[in-house]
Order: C-alpha cells, then sequence, then structure tokens
C-alpha cells in the first residue's frame, strides 16, 4: 500500500490537473517500451509493440464485425481485408504480382507526404537485415516475395550484399502504385501486410535525415528516439523505463484521434495499476491477474472490456529431451491435464479449452477429434502404454519435468502451474516447478530451444492464418520453422506445408491445413490447454475497444 | 505530581541501565518458538490439508470471527467432518493455515542451519584472529569487515543468483554474510580472556599458544556469539522471506512465509489480505520470540 500510495504521489506531481480532461489519457502498463524499431531487439515485447502499434501505420487491416462481443469489444472480421495506407489492391495470378494502390493525402507527422518512396525504403531496410531481429524479412519472406530469400544471411559478403539489394520484385511504378512479385502463388502476402508490427511503413524523409555513416538505416534512431511513419500519433516524449508520451497525429488521414493525449506509465506492481485505476488517476490498464480482473469487474465506475483473441496457454514438450519423445507419453499428459481446473482456478472461467494449436477464432482452425479430456485412467493407461506404469522408470527424468514458466508471471501463472503439477503429480508423473527469469526463459526457448518441459502464454500467430502458424511454429528447421520450440521435426508435416503454402485453391489448402492440424495434436507438439480472454480494465467511461490480432490496444480507437 | 525517587546508588550501574525482565513475554517467545521449532520438524504430519495440494476453491476467504466458535464446536461433537480452511485459501486454493503452519520447515531449517555454519565459521576463525596477532589474522578481519561492509539483503541476492536458487545456496549464502559478526565477537572476548590471569598461569607452566586457546581461551569465549545466535536466527529469518518476496529464495509451491506474502501482496488492494497477513503475523512472532530468547540470554551471561 505504501508504494501505491507512493506511485500516486509520483503520478499527482507528473500529471497536471488540467489534463485528467476528455482529451487525455493515462494508461498504466507492466513496462513501456524498450525499443521502438520493427526490427529491433525488444520486438518480441508486448509492450513495446503497444507503442509501435501508435505510430506505425499498416498497408491494410481487417473491417470491424457488425457487431461487438458481450463486452462490447468491437473484433475484426478476417475475411474484409480494408485498406489503410492502400487504397487498393489487386493480383495477377499469372504473373504472380501484387497492384498496389496507395493512398493519396496521408501525411506522416513531420508532415511529410506518403508516396511509394515510402513504401520502397520499407522494403529494401526490410531486406537489408541490418537490425537485431530480422522481422520485417521474415515475414516477406514467408510470403514469397520476389528478393526476399535466405541468402541475404550468406556468408559469402558478395552474394549477401547481392541479396540486400531491391531487385525487380518490388517496382515503384508511379509515386501512388507500386508492384510486387512474388516467386510462387503464396496467399500470405495479404496476411503478412496487414502485421503493423513488421510491416508498418516508415515515412523514408524523415528516417533518412537521422540516417548517419555508420547507420545508414537508421536503426539506432528508429529504436531510441523516434518511429517516424503514418500512424495516428506522434512521440511526443519517451523515458525508457518509465513512460511514454503520444499526441494525436494532426495529418492523420482518418481524422484526428478523439483522445489527443496519451500517456503510458510504467507501474510494475498490479495492485498499485489498481489503486491508480480507483483513484481515478488513470483510466486504462492492463496485465492484471484474472482474479484481479475478476474483482474490477465489481467496482463501481470501472469496466473490464475483454475477448477471446488468439492469446493461448499451450505446454511445450521437447522432442530432443527424452522421455518427451515418447508419444504416448506425451498423449498421457494430454489426457492428465485439468482443464477445468486451470479454466476455474487459474483464469476465474474467463479462458475456454483450446481443441487445437492455432486460435479458435481464425480461419482454418479445425478442433480435434477426438478431443483431450482430464481422464486421469486413460493417462495413465497410456503411461503404462508408454513404459512407464505408474511413472515407474521417469525418476531419472526428474530434471527433465521441472515444469518452467516466467517467474515475472507468478501471480498469473501460479495458480495454473499449481493445478497442473498436481494434475500429473496424481498419475505418477513427477513434476516440479521452475520459475526462471523473463530474459532467460527467451533465450531457451527462441535461441536455444532447449526448454524441455515448459508453459507458455505469451506465443501467438499475429498473421491471421493457419499456414502463418505451421511456417511459424511447426515446420522443422531445415523447412524455414523459425520458432519450433519443441523441435518437431517431421518430413510428412514439412511436405504438406510446401504443398499448402503454394497451393491456390483456399479450399484443398485449407484441406492440407486441417490435416496437419490433426498430426499435430495427435503427436502433441504443442499440448494446447485452454484460450483465454485478453483484457484491459478501464474507467467505464472509456469506450471504443477493438481487438486487433496484435493484441495491442490500438489508442486512436479510444474514445469517452 | 508523583516524584521520581532519585536512583539509588547502592545499585551498580550496570543494572540501572538494564530492562526489567518480563517472565511471560519470555515464557511466551519460549513456547512460541518451540512450538515453530516443533511444526518445523512436525507439521507436515498435523496440519488439516497438504500444504502443496490445491483445493479447488481459490482466494477463500476465512471464516468470520464470530463463525468461529460454533466451527469449533462443530469439529468437537464431530458434526463437521471436512476440514476447515481456518485461514482461507490462496489464489492457487492451497490452505494458508497448512502453509503458514508448515513454513517453519524452511524458514527455520535454513535460518538455524545458517546460522550452525556461521557459527562453526566464526568461532574458530574468531579464535585465531584474537590469539593470533599476524598479518595474515589482520588480512582475514578486514576481508571480515569487507563482508559485513556490504548491505547483508543485497549481497544474500547476488550469492543465490550466483550459486542459483536452492535451498542450500540460501543456506550457503547466508553462513557466509553472518560469519563476519561471530568472527569479529569471539575476537574480541578472545582478546579480553587473554589478559585474564588463568592464561597467564597456564602459559607460566608452559602451557603451549595453541593448547591455551583451545582449552582454557575458546570456551570462555563463546558466550556473546551463542547469545548473539538468537538473534541471528531471528534475522536469517527475515532474509530468507525477504529472498523468497523478491524472487530470489525458496522456489514456489514450497510453503514459505515470505513467498506467501509475495504471492498474494498484489491482491491485497483487492481486500484480499489473508494471503498476506498470517504469514506475516507468524514472522513478527517467530522472529520476536527469537529476539526475547536472545535477550534472556544476554541478561543470564552477563548476570
Amino acid at each position: 500500500m505504501a508504494l501505491a500510495a507512493g506511485a500516486m504521489l509520483g503520478l499527482t506531481a507528473f500529471l497536471p490537473a488540467a489534463e485528467a480532461a476528455d482529451s487525455s489519457l493515462l494508461f498504466l502498463a507492466e513496462d513501456v517500451p524498450s525499443g521502438l524499431d520493427p526490427d529491433g531487439p525488444s520486438i518480441a515485447i508486448p509492450t513495446t509493440q503497444l507503442g509501435m502499434v501508435q505510430l506505425l501505420e499498416p498497408l491494410i487491416a481487417y473491417a470491424d464485425k457488425a457487431s461487438p462481443n458481450e463486452d462490447g469489444v468491437k473484433m475484426p472480421d478476417f475475411s474484409k481485408p480494408v485498406g489503410r495506407l492502400l487504397e487498393s489492391w489487386s493480383y495477377d495470378p499469372g504473373t504472380l504480382t501484387w497492384t498496389l494502390k496507395l493512398r493519396h493525402g496521408v501525411k506522416s507527422c513531420a508532415g511529410n507526404e506518403f508516396t511509394a518512396d515510402d513504401l520502397l525504403y520499407t522494403y529494401a531496410r526490410a531486406l537489408n537485415v541490418g537490425g537485431a531481429v530480422p522481422n520485417a524479412w521474415f515475414l516477406l519472406n514467408m510470403a514469397s516475395v520476389k528478393g526476399f530469400s535466405t541468402d541475404v544471411f550468406s556468408s559469402d559478403p558478395e552474394v549477401a550484399k547481392k541479396a540486400k539489394t531491391l531487385g525487380d520484385g518490388v517496382r515503384k511504378v508511379d509515386d501512388y502504385t507500386v508492384e510486387v512479385t512474388q516467386t510462387e502463388p503464396n496467399p500470405l502476402f495479404l496476411v503478412n501486410i496487414a502485421v503493423t508490427i513488421s510491416q508498418g511503413v516508415f515515412d523514408s524523409k524523415a528516417m533518412k535525415e537521422h540516417a548517419t555513416a555508420d547507420d545508414p538505416w537508421s536503426y539506432n534512431y528508429a529504436n531510441n528516439v523516434n518511429l517516424p511513419s503514418f500512424g495516428p500519433y506522434c512521440l511526443e516524449s519517451w523515458t525508457k523505463n518509465s513512460e511514454i508520451r503520444f499526441k494525436a497525429n494532426p495529418n492523420y488521414y482518418r481524422g484526428k484521434a478523439p483522445i489527443e493525449h496519451v500517456i503510458i506509465k510504467k507501474v510494475p506492481q498490479g495492485g498499485n495499476r489498481i489503486s491508480i485505476l480507483r483513484s481515478g488517476q488513470a483510466q486504462l490498464i492492463q496485465g492484471m491477474t484474472p482474479n484481479q480482473y475478476d474483482s474490477i469487474r465489481k467496482m463501481p465506475g470501472l469496466s473490464v472490456s475483454g475477448v477471446y483473441g488468439n492469446e493461448g496457454l499451450f505446454v511445450v514438450m521437447n522432442f530432443k529431451n527424452p522421455p518427451f519423445d515418447n508419444i504416448k507419453l506425451r498423449q498421457a499428459i494430454a489426457y492428465a491435464m485439468p482443464y477445468d481446473r486451470v479454466i476455474q482456478v487459474g483464469y476465474g472461467g474467463q479462458a475456454k479449452k483450446w481443441e487445437s494449436v492455432v486460435p479458435s477464432t481464425y480461419p482454418g482452425f479445425v478442433a480435434h477429434e477426438p478431443p483431450y479430456t482430464y481422464d486421469p485412467e486413460k493417462a495413465k493407461q497410456l503411461l503404462a502404454e508408454a513404459g512407464y506404469p505408474g511413472g515407474k522408470g521417469l525418476e531419472k527424468y526428474a530434471d527433465q519435468f521441472k515444469l518452467t514458466y516466467v517467474s515475472e508471471k507468478e501471480t498469473t501463472l501460479g495458480p495454473v502451474v499449481n493445478q497442473i503439477r498436481s494434475a500429473l503429480a496424481a498419475v505418477g508423473l513427477p513434476v516440479t516447478l521452475d520459475p526462471i527469469p523473463q530474459a532467460q526463459y527467451g533465450d531457451r526457448q527462441i535461441v536455444k530451444k532447449d526448454l524441455a518441459f515448459a508453459i507458455n502464454d505469451q506465443e501467438k500467430p499475429i498473421g491471421v492464418d493457419t499456414g502463418y502458424a505451421m511456417q511459424l511454429f511447426f515446420v522443422s528447421k531445415a523447412a524455414g520453422g523459425i520458432n519450433n520450440m519443441v523441435n518437431y521435426d517431421n518430413p510428412k508435416l514439412d511436405a504438406m506445408w510446401a504443398k499448402a503454402r503454394v497451393e491456390p485453391d483456399t479450399a484443398k489448402r485449407d484441406e492440407i491445413l486441417a490435416q496437419m492440424q490433426n498430426i499435430l495434436m495427435r503427436d502433441v507438439v504443442w499440448l494446447p490447454v485452454v484460450e483465454f480472454k485478453t483484457q484491459w480494465a478501464h474507467s467505464d467511461k472509456l469506450k471504443g475497444f477493438t481487438w486487433n490480432p496484435g493484441n495491442s490496444l490500438l489508442l486512436y480507437d479510444l474514445h469517452y | 505530581m508523583t516524584q521520581v525517587p532519585p536512583l539509588s546508588a547502592a545499585v551498580p550501574a550496570r543494572r540501572r541501565s538494564r530492562r526489567p525482565a518480563i517472565p511471560w513475554l519470555l515464557g511466551f517467545a519460549v513456547v512460541f518458538a518451540g512450538g515453530a521449532i516443533f511444526m518445523a520438524a512436525f507439521g507436515g504430519y498435523v496440519v488439516p490439508f497438504d500444504p502443496t495440494d490445491s483445493a479447488f476453491m481459490p482466494s477463500m476467504p476465512p471464516p468470520a470471527l464470530s463463525e468461529v466458535p460454533g466451527l469449533l464446536w462443530s469439529l468437537v461433537t464431530g458434526s463437521q467432518t471436512e476440514p476447515i480452511h481456518w485461514f482461507g485459501t490462496d489464489s492457487s486454493g492451497f490452505d494458508v493455515f497448512s502453509r503458514v503452519l508448515c513454513a517453519p520447515r524452511i524458514d527455520l531449517s535454513i535460518a538455524l542451519a545458517s546460522n550452525a555454519f556461521a557459527l562453526l565459521i566464526g568461532i574458530p576463525f574468531g579464535l585465531i584472529a584474537g590469539s593470533f596477532r599476524n598479518p595474515l589474522t589482520e588480512l582475514m578481519m578486514r576481508v571480515s569487515d569487507v563482508l559485513q561492509s556490504f548491505p547483508v539483503f543485497i549481497s544474500a541476492m547476488i550469492l543465490v543468483a550466483l550459486g542459483g536458487q536452492s535451498i542450500i545456496n540460501v543456506i550457503l549464502a547466508l553462513s557466509l554474510l553472518y560469519a563476519p559478526i561471530y568472527v569479529r565477537l569471539t575476537r574480541t572476548e578472545v582478546l579480553t580472556q587473554k589478559s585474564k590471569g588463568m592464561v597467564e598461569a597456564s602459559r607460566a607452566i608452559g602451557q603451549s599458544e595453541l593448547n591455551i586457546a583451545i582449552k582454557h581461551i575458546l570456551p570462555n569465549s563463546m558466550g556473546p556469539a551463542l547469545v548473539q545466535s538468537s538473534v541471528t536466527i531471528g534475522f536469517a529469518i527475515l532474509l530468507t522471506a525477504g529472498l523468497s518476496f523478491v524472487g530470489a529464495g525458496v522456489r514456489p509451491p514450497t510453503p514459505e512465509w515470505g513467498l506467501m506474502i509475495a504471492t498474494g501482496a498484489n491482491d491485497i488492494v483487492l481486500g484480499q489480505w489473508w494471503t498476506s497477513v498470517f504469514p506475516g503475523i507468524a514472522i513478527s512472532l517467530t522472529v520476536f520470540s527469537f529476539a526475547v530468547i536472545g535477550d534472556a540470554l544476554e541478561r543470564r551471561y552477563n548476570r
């Protein structure tokens, strides 16, 4: 409480009374952006993405569904892409070429007009792969855009240099027309250019003004100073590890944002965020536990808006770590999983059982049949078939059964992992808990890929496509699976994806993707447990909540 | 107005400065600390719930005070067959009462073990440093001073981080940090004892310095360190809880007071006070009890 009081005093000092008006918003989050460059080192951090999406403008987005969900949150209709920086687009299957017609009259925060040069600069920068993470390149490579090959990483400097030159895959036709050619008929192009945090377009003039001889693509400037783009907000000030301030872009082509000033302030302790929200000084908070959201729902003057978007919790079991290479054992764990308890105790009922490895809101999702249910007897039977009756023989794998999770999420994941540990122990699995810091977890998941047994609630495909998820998480490393954290290597699955990714017939493609989901569920490649609500707590005067696949709240949609 | 009587010149100065003894407080402290030690040994066998097994009732509040007599009576009469969550449940559905009672196994074990190790390190080094004055023992004392000059909590965090998060490493870290206290206390007492006649007499009859140190000086120099140890046990409990509170101590779901407070702290603002308050009270009373016992021992030693 002392901390809360201290935090409130601090906020009182920094937030003038006049700012508590309808034109301002104080948003409290677990952190503020560590960087702003989409190819920067902190791209995977949600609070970093929260900052980026306010500044960047995508080429396309999705239209809202006709009616909001039960919490009043507007949901996107993934079958209806709408132009943002694009006025229109067309595709010629004969030449595998997309013709992109750019919107006229769009101005950046700096007042520069959006033209084809900005898009070409953005693509050329992606191809340069000079940032900490080749995020923008990866999505264009995944979409089979000509020229975006792995040659950019060649150890031969000449090959790499040549590959980094934007060739005829992306061509400027005139100031408002760009043509993009693919190497194969890959439908992911349209999906991927909707991903704001990867494919948002830079204000090339502003970027070039801050280029240096050492940093010709302004990575340092974009990551540490400002991210010049055509989005609804402009950066007003930014103190890393403390706060970031946005001011509505006066030139924004869809009209100036209803809320002129937004401050995102770091308040690490969830209890303190609630205290400040209750005091009325803040209007919006995020990153609370389900239990806390549940309590806030009952507080006068406050609301919780939530949506089943694309967030889910799953169990990681690494195929490189015996005994998790045993499919029967994996299935036994799937049947020993206490799904209902996780939903009720871990998420206070704000979750539902997850029946596949892709979000159920995504096109192409297919629920596994028959579903894995909590069935301890069947789990014991499978465990015996796996060669470990009653768990005998697993003692030597005690180290592998350390259930790893992010220690910073103890308040959220603690109740979940405790339910799982108890249930698995009941069938003879020697599970212990192993909370480790977020940074260590991320390194082991993404770089080393050596997490033997872990809980993950942060990975999700932000490209709205089942194939996107397959490419990202499940195909083998040799086939380009960049985030295959369980080291699953199934040549049959790789072959199916190779076929699906170039299949022009949507029905046939969906059929292959459905078969792939069934294989993944049969082998329990991920053990999907629950899909949980993405939630925000806020003043009940704040309206306009709209979910997008990036999961970062777009402040432009909010109003009083 | 009552006039304060002048201090009697007959009262020795040392006794004048001392607080009066409170027998009932000492009795309470002995009983409470004894109870904590008992729970450390047998807590797991007497608690109503498995402290690491989740009930399907997260964040359940404890029964209201007005309900407690009725519940107790129903237990006596046998009409209540199910165990009661006397202190409620936490966000994982763990029984707070059972966890509070089982926590001494970790907290006290760490505190007692680290204190024992610290004594084992500190007393011999203190004896050597006091008995033999040479550059090596001076260096030993400077190292000891350096160790003491760092903030204990920060040092403990660093040591646990370097060694890895485990109970053994917490014990080793605390031992290392508390040993210099005993080194200095023992050395000071050794220097005092060295000037006493019995030492001179031992030398006169030809006993070696080592023999004198072990046979005559050591037994008479251990008192301050042993008195200090009860206070150090209290500090070690606090430090263990503090390390767990910041995530550097024992791992969940181990029942440990600091970890329980940390888990519940975020929910206090929602009115869910019981997950933090009960372990907080347990820590306070345990540390207080050891402090009172230490005070009594000191009084006895100085008599």
